[in-house]
């Protein structure tokens, strides 16, 4: 039987950003059919799925937890959480769903409990390489089975399927690893008889939470209502409003291309939907469609030690330094690294230092059109990566010592060229992570790489 | 010269995933889009140019997309 319409509620954008908390009541009272949040995303970079830590606080992600639980188990209705804990590994999903358990607890609450771990053994994954299941997306870091072998961890990113399963075998609440954001929205409305046109297009507005708004003043909910022909998004909060071109902007951002967005199982082609206004703060939008993939393929994500980094802050406010800043950093290299030989025996290639130049092209690196100092102060960052803590914490006095003192042709005498805004100037910024795949992995099965726990609280 | 924020409400730049770097551009209207675009400041080559990459990869639908890989 096709459902006439369902009703979308994303509780916010990222489960640790939180909502207002008269904002879901109202968006649930309102008759929503599931709640969806997402909890993570790779733009944080590598750190979270390499070292395991979850992204908090606590605290915050409890809160809002708590009061989505709370509204959803009222309303007798479903909860999706996708990428647990921030980067959806093993550590993640135990970590969110031990929160879960407290809140369970803590509140006498009964349900029945679904966790899909996504996180892929490495030797299973590099089985799948020998077999040639893995393929690349471009651009292509190197991956092979020794690479495999010395990363952190893997995971692999559920489409809609998994989430599926888990509502299937009668879970109330869902908390899945690393996930497609817009699977979290699309799993129970295909399930339901919602064209996965409108259901996977729907989800892209709402991974979001209040993102797709005109003007978003703060992290909140957002509901879609779906039915077989498009979909209809409107802000839960009246404070806030959706126009057709919030909509449409939120449909391309963070894509490659603005009009198709791949997913598991195929792609969504967005040339010609319509975004109409339903109302002057709702939006309508139909005409996506939906082509299915011939092969099903997840997405890969791994993170491999690079190294540990420690950094020093400084200004540098002196005008005759800051016209000849290139040279002056390129001498200051220079003796930082004869120094670090002479007093740690360590050679250049043992270690990274990396100036970054606030105010000259430290957003944008070698991007940068305008490439030169412009102001009249420019903030550095010393960027020390070593092949341990200790090792990257004594390179960073050697080189900000050098840097205070550095001579320029125009000063005699010693002068002292840098201002630190701290004391102890080094600061340990712990290890360091970077993605080591960009590949994806077909399977016969959607579900294949995803263990699905299910337990009654 | 008329700058570029004068004929949108919105422009930005985001990460699509952790190796690709897109860069939105909203218009206020068909014709604020129409008129940019036709002014060639939106081409592949300047967009390459400006951002001293081979691989400008601009696009349109509502606004304008550029894409440029992250190092």
């Amino acid at each position: 039987m096709l459902t006439q319409k369902l009703k979308a509620v994303a509780a916010t954008g990222n489960l640790s950003t939180g909502f207002r908390e008269e904002t879901l009541i109202r968006a649930v009272k309102d008759g929503a059919h599931f709640v969806g949040c997402d909890a993570g995303t790779t733009d944080s970079g590598p750190y979270y799925l390499g070292s395991g830590k979850p992204r908090g606080p606590r605290e915050g992600v409890k809160r809002n937890l708590r009061l989505i639980l709370r509204e959803a188990l009222n309303a007798g209705i479903p909860v999706i959480v996708g990428t647990a804990g921030h980067a959806g590994g093993r550590p993640h999903l135990e970590w969110t769903v031990d929160i879960v358990r407290e809140l369970a607890k803590e509140n006498d609450w009964h349900f029945k409990l679904a966790a899909i771990d996504s996180e892929v053994e490495k030797e299973v994954l590099a089985q799948a390489l020998d077999r040639g299941e893995i393929a690349p997306l471009s651009p292509t870091p190197r991956l092979q089975r020794e690479d495999i072998l010395q990363a952190k961890r893997f995971v692999a990113m559920m489409g809609i399927e998994p989430i599926q399963r888990a509502l299937q075998s009668g879970a109330q609440i869902v908390i899945a690893g690393r996930c497609s954001d817009v699977a979290i929205y699309a799993a129970l409305p295909v399930l339901q008889g919602i064209p996965k046109a409108v259901a996977f297009h729907a989800g892209k507005i709402l991974e979001c939470g209040a993102a797709s708004a005109a003007q978003r003043l703060y992290p909140d909910c957002m509901s879609a209502e779906l039915d077989q022909d498009g979909f209809t998004v409107e802000p839960p909060n009246p404070a806030l409003r959706c126009t057709p071109q919030s909509v449409a902007a939120h449909t391309l951002y963070e894509t490659g291309d603005p009009y198709l967005l791949v997913e598991s199982g195929g792609t969504l082609n967005t040339v010609e939907a319509k975004f109409e206004a339903a109302s002057d703060r709702a939006v309508r939008v139909s005409g996506s469609r939906f082509l299915p993939s011939a092969e099903y393929t997840v997405r890969i994500e791994g993170a491999a030690l690079v190294g540990y980094r420690a950094i020093v802050v400084a200004g540098i406010r002196d005008p005759l330094v800051l016209r000849q800043l290139d040279s002056f950093l390129s001498n200051l290299r220079t003796v930082i690294e004869r120094k670090v030989e002479d007093s740690l025996k360590l050679a250049a290639n043992q270690y990274t230092l990396t100036f970054r130049v606030y105010g000259r092209d430290g957003s944008m690196g070698d991007a940068e059109p305008i490439g030169k100092v412009e102001g009249h102060e420019v903030g550095l960052i010393i960027d020390v990566v070593a092949s341990s803590q200790a090792v990257a914490a004594d390179i960073i006095p050697i080189a900000s010592h050098t840097g205070l003192h550095t001579p320029i042709p125009e000063h005699d005498g010693l002068i002292s060229n840098f201002a630190y805004p701290f004391s102890p100037g080094g600061i340990d910024a712990g290890p360091v992570y970077q993605f080591c795949a960009n590949h994806v992995w077909r399977l016969n099965d959607p579900c294949m790489p995803f263990k699905m726990s299910l337990c009654d609280l | 010269m008329p700058e570029l924020w004068q004929f949108t409400k919105l422009i930005r730049s985001k990460n699509a995933g952790p190796f690709e770097l897109t860069f939105d551009i909203m218009f206020k209207d068909r014709d604020s889009f129409e008129r940019v675009l036709a002014s060639g400041a939106l081409s592949v080559e300047t967009i390459a140019e400006i951002y001293r990459t081979n691989f400008g990869n601009s696009q349109n639908s509502f606004g304008a997309k550029t894409r440029v890989p992250l190092s």
